[in-house]
């Protein structure tokens, strides 16, 4: 999208008001017969649910409507609604989505490898690199964001220095959560691997692994929230490849584009629900105790 | 004796499997000034001093191939202490411990252990993948060990559960497969540690007739760590008894009962009668 001006200054054709409470109304009407014929696909309390949402929204539209907040500071659902249906018909959200998943998902994969294997070298292979764990405790206090000055200096402004950011957002919970499910190994466990003639290799394989797997698992959902939330902070750095969600914000931002701005918070909260739906669905592939 | 070499070569059939020579084995604790044993680990800021708690000692005892030889005592008296010289997880104070004519240092596939944790039994492992483990580890081919585990499934009487996983299974059916884990590979020895001490009285002597089935259908030595009188007497030809802290042998009761045993003949009643007493000797007040 290089080039392109951005904020894209018009926005295509706005739903009004009426026309997108009659589309609500329509879609609520649709799910309640969908919940009588599929009760378990569309459950009564995800009914609930949506219920609750779709008040908050109608509640929101009408109050732009009324004009008892200015619109300017809180546009209506429906502008939101139009705005995201233009951008993505000229193919703008999809390279913004498309740079942002690209950038967590690098950093995530780089958290994910450094923080077992660092995690499981101070806690499992202890007395070589404990004298590590202290350092990491420092580090780990100093916010992600504080971090922006010194990744600008040594990784430039880019992609390299967002990822960076994200990286150290996500590291630290899985490298906990590393380092408290070696703790868990058990002593017999080790022990059975030893009687069978296993070495310390194959404890790890065959015992450590597994044992942290869902320790590892909730560091990395705690993990790709933090990602989410640094996200809009890391972009900040990416201004020269313009390009991302965060980055998206920011611009609008100082142009008080609130309705981008929200386009943005809108697909960051969706991705972040697809992204933790999609670690959880790995919680069930190595069995445990409960 | 102590030369490898010359040992080696003493070692044949009818000749010891397991030697237990005149072992002391401590432990260094911290105690405080009542003498109580505190932790093992000190705190820098403690003002407890460090003590020895002596385990066991001058412990001897020969145990020959085929043997079942249970080793009865008061708890804490260094039953498992003495299970883990065997397996090679500690080593003696003093005196020696040999398998096979060779010292033992460190662990040895031909020395399988049951432990008595339930949480030895892999719970992200189903029963065929835990039983499994130890021919893989020791790199046997897939169909081999296949092969071996269906076998030993069979004898344990686990059929139809192969896909289970532990945390699934009843107690009872959890120690079969710490057991079948165990003698899979044929070890020459095979301890175990009070493997049915958390079982109902009913499962554990379901469980007591599975273990005499396999030391007859593999030609194997045992050697079973209780507290049961009656589990002991009912299983093994030697019971060994402990006095209390620090373990000694008090006697070595041979029992010489053909299985299946009976539990209320006389002979039964009366060794088992004994080695109550022999127990009983070091607690006058208990
Ligand atoms: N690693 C250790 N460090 C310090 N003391 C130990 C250690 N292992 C065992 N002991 C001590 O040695 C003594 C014997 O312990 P052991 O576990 O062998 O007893 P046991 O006969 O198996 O008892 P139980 O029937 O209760 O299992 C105990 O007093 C115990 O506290
Ligand atoms: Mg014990």
């Amino acid at each position: 999208m290089h080039g392109t001006v951005f904020p894209p200054l018009e926005i295509g054709e706005v739903l009004s008001t009426v026309h997108f409470l009659e589309i609500l109304s329509a879609i609520f009407l649709i799910l309640t017969v969908l919940n009588r014929l599929l009760p378990h696909i569309v459950s009564a309390s995800l009914m609930k649910g949506l219920a609750v949402l779709g008040g908050i929204i109608v509640s929101w539209e009408l109050i732009s409507f009324y004009e008892i907040i200015n619109p300017v500071l809180l546009p209506p659902p429906s502008r939101v609604v139009s705005l995201m249906a233009h951008l993505w018909s000229i193919g703008f959200l999809q390279t913004q989505i498309y740079s942002t998943v690209y950038k967590i998902t690098y950093a995530f994969t780089l958290a994910l490898v450094s923080g077992v294997t660092i995690g499981i070298m101070i806690s499992y292979f202890s007395n070589t690199f404990s004298f590590l764990e202290s350092f990491l405790n420092a580090i780990r206090v100093v916010p992600a964001p504080a971090w922006l000055a010194l990744a600008i200096l040594w990784f430039g402004i880019g992609h390299a220095s967002a990822i960076f950011i994200i990286w150290l957002g996500i590291f630290f919970p899985i490298l906990l959560s590393a380092v408290a499910g070696v703790a868990k190994v058990e002593q017999v466990q080790v022990e059975t691997v030893l009687t069978f003639g296993g070495d310390k290799y194959d404890v790890l394989l065959e015992v450590v692994l597994p044992v942290i797997y869902h320790h590892v698992l909730t560091g990395a959902r705690i993990g790709i929230g933090i990602g989410w939330i640094t996200v809009v902070t890391a972009e900040l750095v990416s201004v020269s490849a313009n390009s991302g969600l965060g980055w998206m914000i920011n611009d609008s931002r100082i142009l008080l584009d609130i309705t981008t701005v929200m386009v943005g918070m809108f697909l960051i909260g969706f991705l972040g629900i697809v992204s933790d739906a999609i670690i959880n669905r790995f919680e069930g592939l190595v069995p445990g105790w409960d | 004796m102590a030369m490898r070499g010359e040992t080696d070569k003493r070692f044949g059939p009818g000749s010891h499997v397991v030697e237990i020579k005149d072992i002391k084995k401590s432990f260094y604790v911290y105690v405080d000034e009542g003498q109580t044993v505190l932790s093992e680990k000190r705190r820098w800021f403690s003002r407890k001093k460090p003590g020895e708690l002596v385990a066991i000692k001058s412990f001897t005892l020969d145990v020959d191939h085929g043997e079942f030889v249970a080793l009865l005592g008061p708890s804490g008296c260094g039953k498992s202490t003495l299970l883990r010289i065997l397996a090679g997880f500690e080593t003696p104070t003093s005196g020696f411990v040999t398998f096979k004519g060779n010292a033992i240092n460190g662990p040895d596939p031909q020395r399988a252990m049951v432990f008595q944790s339930e949480r030895a039994v892999f719970p992200w492992l189903t029963v065929e993948g835990n039983i499994g483990l130890g021919p893989k580890l020791q790199g046997m081919g897939k169909k081999a060990r296949k092969e071996a585990v269906a076998k030993t499934i069979e004898l344990v009487e686990l059929k139809g559960f192969e896909r289970a996983y532990p945390k699934t299974l009843s107690g009872g059916m959890l120690q079969r497969v710490a057991v079948a884990r165990a003698i899979v590979n044929h070890p020459e020895l095979l301890l175990m540690d009070e493997p049915f001490g958390a079982l109902d009285a009913q499962t554990r002597n379901h469980l007591q007739d599975h273990v005499v089935k396999i030391w007859q259908s593999i030609e194997q030595t045992i050697i079973f760590v209780t507290h049961d009188i009656e589990e002991a007497v009912y299983l093994a030809n030697k019971v060994v008894v402990f006095t209390a802290r620090p373990g000694e042998i008090k006697e070595v009761v041979s029992i010489n009962l053909p299985h299946p045993r009976d539990r209320t003949s006389e002979e039964f009643i009366g060794l088992r009668n004994h080695c109550t007493r022999l127990i009983r000797d070091k607690h006058p007040e208990g």
